[in-house]
């Protein structure tokens, strides 16, 4: 079954881009967009998508509390960091917070389908 | 370490305009950009950061029609570059911060539709030039550590 993912970014040239480079990937679909944090609590559950990718830098909230936050709220949720800023630590504190990926801006396609797949088929 | 840090912003730079703005750069020699706009980001913690990005507003243009694959309108233009640049100062930070087990952030990039920022002459200053068909680009700022 396709999985719908949300995208949480100030820049919605983001969630333009993914949708771009997902075009013809039948596993998943960019389906949602939302520009903040605060916007991002308020549509899960409306949205109910199977995985949230969160900018870390935002106006607002930033992407760690809203991560926190959706997770206090919906502890199943499936969340990956995202950021142009990939430090080690900031990648470390990602993965203390309960979160399931990191991607790097710029990514390309196949690192970002390696996340995914690696979220929803663990075995493989 | 000065030439390292211009090797990295050279290298990013090339790289991350390519990436994401499908934007081809090659080194030119100075030139004066005519009615620059100028992207600004300061980046702080054990160094200073300062970086500065020149371009006048077709090179801008062209860099926000590539990203939203589309003509952009005006209001967008600041909102694609303004991303074009985040992700390279990122990029940037992050490769210093590696390379130097140092540790550094910035706050969200600025612009500005006029050229500001005067780069005095100091011991790591840097200041890179490129061109593509759409016009000229020019990279410069000044990196310190902090003792």
């Amino acid at each position: 079954m396709q999985k719908k993912i949300m995208v949480v970014d100030d820049s919605r040239f983001i969630f333009e881009d993914m949708k771009h480079k997902f075009e013809g990937i039948d596993d998943y679909s960019i389906e949602y967009y939302c520009p903040d944090g605060e916007t991002a609590l308020e549509k899960y559950s409306e949205y109910k998508p199977d995985l949230v990718t969160v900018d870390i830098v935002m106006p607002g909230i930033d992407g760690f509390e809203t991560a926190k936050a959706l997770l206090e709220k919906h502890p199943d949720a499936k969340i990956v960091m995202v950021s142009s800023l990939a430090f080690d630590e900031t990648m470390e504190e990602a993965k203390e917070l309960g979160t399931l990926g990191f991607i790097a801006k710029p990514f390309e396609l196949q690192e970002v389908l390696i996340c995914f797949n690696k979220i929803f088929n663990p075995q493989q | 370490m000065q030439k390292t840090i211009s090797e990295i912003i050279h290298n990013d730079m090339l790289a991350i305009t390519n990436q994401v703005a499908g934007i081809a750069l090659e080194e030119i020699h100075p030139t004066s950009i005519q009615d620059a706009y100028t992207l600004h980001l300061t980046a702080k913690g054990t160094y200073d950061l300062n970086l500065f990005l020149y371009a006048d507003k077709d090179t801008l243009q062209k860099i926000a029609d590539n990203m939203k694959r589309s003509p952009a309108t005006e209001n967008e233009v600041s909102l694609y570059v303004m991303e074009f640049f985040n992700i390279l100062g990122g990029r940037i930070v992050s490769r210093i911060n590696k390379l130097y087990q140092q540790n550094a952030r910035f706050a969200p990039p600025k612009i500005q539709n006029c050229r500001v920022g005067v780069v005095d002459s100091h011991e790591h200053s840097f200041s890179l030039h490129y061109g593509f068909q759409d016009g000229p680009m020019e990279v410069s700022g000044d990196f310190s550590l902090i003792q």
